[in-house]
């Protein structure tokens, strides 16, 4: 996207959550769906409309490193302190998250040395290390092996429970069957269907088959 | 279920921000240490650098310019001349050059949590200013071995790096916004420093070289001339120029609302490429 142009990646989209909801959203690249997320954390400024939520949205997307040259749990530390936890509670919550990430000995490693599979497991690990209210979770799980989908799901069941509240962007159809209760397609930026996630996966399925046809 | 909501979309009011900066201190006074310890990651004495760079340094200007060469150049103590005005420049360089690249270098910390981004440029005016004091130490040390006289005035430093520190963060906040959204300027930005070094008189007496008075006038105006200068007074004990001072705390208060304003204006599309 270019800085100097004005693009309309998001028009015409109102929805509304309750606390223990988990949207599942779909959709094909370029969609908009990243856009809207972080319209929805409040990261992007938008033109017309509004975003309302008892609190701030804690935003995963995909990404590296939080700071390559220290190691995993030196990492956590910092992470925790910038979600407003004092040293002490953070040290408190380092082997809670250690658990999570389930990373053995990498955890003393420098985090330059992760794949991008230990790195998205860390960095999830990290973003939920403290309970947040809304959770915002953009591709950042995609990359994770079978056991981490496991660790994941049962952090994400754990938040819902808690009356929390998430929005899970995946291509993995899988998961947004397991774990979401809502789910939302969205195609050039305007809702496709909203509902049910099990008969909105059935069309989009369709749908991206036909597109597949298509191109050929 | 609908109580409390708040609009998203409203950019935070100042107060609410410096509330969220304020109960996220633990970070801002982790962050320089994980700089620092990372910096010096793999060397074998580590964080002892950062008092062995300046010490080094030091004995280079005396080995340089009291014992092998006897330049003064119109000053008396020419090596706690030159010593004092290249760790004052410095500190600012280092606070400056580094926030022009502050933004990108936090990519994955930014897309992992939410914090005030004005966290970043604080914690690096906060982490050049520990690599500063040692610095500054030695140079008091240096200046009492090369035969000035210590004296408590020296204490005027306190407030003095204080005001550098606001300086500097006004002047950061504004090379990191700057540097967000050119990251040329990363490359412009030390050639500019050298322009300054050479224009500030971190090298020779000011004094001694220009005789006109309306040159001397636009010296006085320039914030690191201030800075540099109005070090040197205090260690020599002499008085501290009142131009120099209000020059400096005016640059100061309007790089301070102005790089505070413009850094948070660009904050929503930080991070996002």
């Amino acid at each position: 996207m270019s800085r100097l142009r004005t693009v309309k990646a998001v028009r015409g989209i109102s929805l509304e959550l309750e606390s223990g909801d988990c949207l599942g959203v779909l959709g094909s690249n370029g969609s908009g769906k990243s856009t809207l997320m972080r319209a929805l954390a409040g990261l992007v400024p938008i033109a017309q409309g509004s975003v309302q939520a008892t609190a701030r949205p804690r935003l995963l997307g995909v990404g590296g490193a939080l700071r390559p040259l220290l190691t995993g749990r030196h990492n956590i530390m910092l992470g925790c302190m910038a979600l407003g936890m004092t040293r002490r509670e953070a040290s408190d919550r380092v082997d809670d998250v250690i658990q999570v990430a389930k990373l053995g000995e990498a955890i003393d490693r420098p985090m330059s040395g992760y794949s991008s599979g230990m790195s998205a497991r860390l960095r999830f690990a990290i973003a939920t290390a403290s309970t947040p209210e809304i959770l915002i979770v953009d591709e950042a799980l995609s990359v994770g092996d079978e056991a981490f989908r496991r660790t994941s799901s049962k952090r994400i069941e754990k938040i819902l429970n808690e009356s929390g509240c998430i929005l899970f962007v995946s291509h993995s159809l899988s998961q947004i069957q397991d774990l979401c209760n809502r789910a939302l397609w969205i195609e050039d930026g305007r809702i496709v269907m909203a509902g049910d996630p099990a008969e909105i996966i059935h069309h989009y399925q369709h749908y991206q088959q036909a597109a597949r046809f298509q191109r050929r | 279920m609908h109580s409390h909501l708040q609009d998203l979309t409203r950019p935070l009011a100042l107060r609410e921000y410096l509330l969220e900066i304020a109960e996220r201190r633990h970070f801002l006074w982790s962050l320089p240490v994980a700089e620092l310890s990372s910096r010096h990651f793999g060397t074998f004495l580590g964080t002892i650098w950062l008092g062995l760079n300046p010490l080094l340094l030091l004995l280079v200007y005396y080995l340089v310019f009291s014992v092998i060469l006897d330049v003064g150049r119109g000053v008396e103590n020419f090596a706690t001349f030159l010593a004092i005005g290249i760790f004052i420049f410095h500190f600012s360089q280092r606070s400056v050059v580094s926030s022009s690249s502050v933004v990108r270098r936090n990519l994955g910390l930014m897309r992992t949590v939410y914090f005030p981004r004005a966290l970043l440029v604080l914690a690096v005016v906060l982490e050049t200013l520990l690599a500063h004091l040692p610095a500054l130490g030695m140079v008091l040390v240096f200046a009492a071995v090369t035969g000035e006289t210590p004296h408590w005035s020296w204490l005027l430093l306190v407030p003095l790096t204080l005001l550098q520190c606001l300086f500097n963060l006004g002047a950061s906040f504004w090379s990191a916004r700057l540097g967000e959204s050119m990251p040329d300027l990363v490359h412009a930005l030390p050639y500019l420093f050298r322009l300054l070094f050479y224009g500030s008189g971190v090298l020779y007496s000011v004094e001694a070289y220009v005789k006109d008075p309306f040159v001397l006038r636009c010296f006085d105006l320039n914030p690191f001339y201030g800075l540099v200068t109005l070090a040197r007074s205090i260690i020599v004990v002499e008085p501290v120029s009142p131009v120099l001072l209000l020059a400096l705390v005016s640059w100061t208060a309007f790089l301070l609302i102005t790089g505070f304003t413009a850094f948070r204006r660009g904050e929503p599309n930080y991070g996002s490429t």
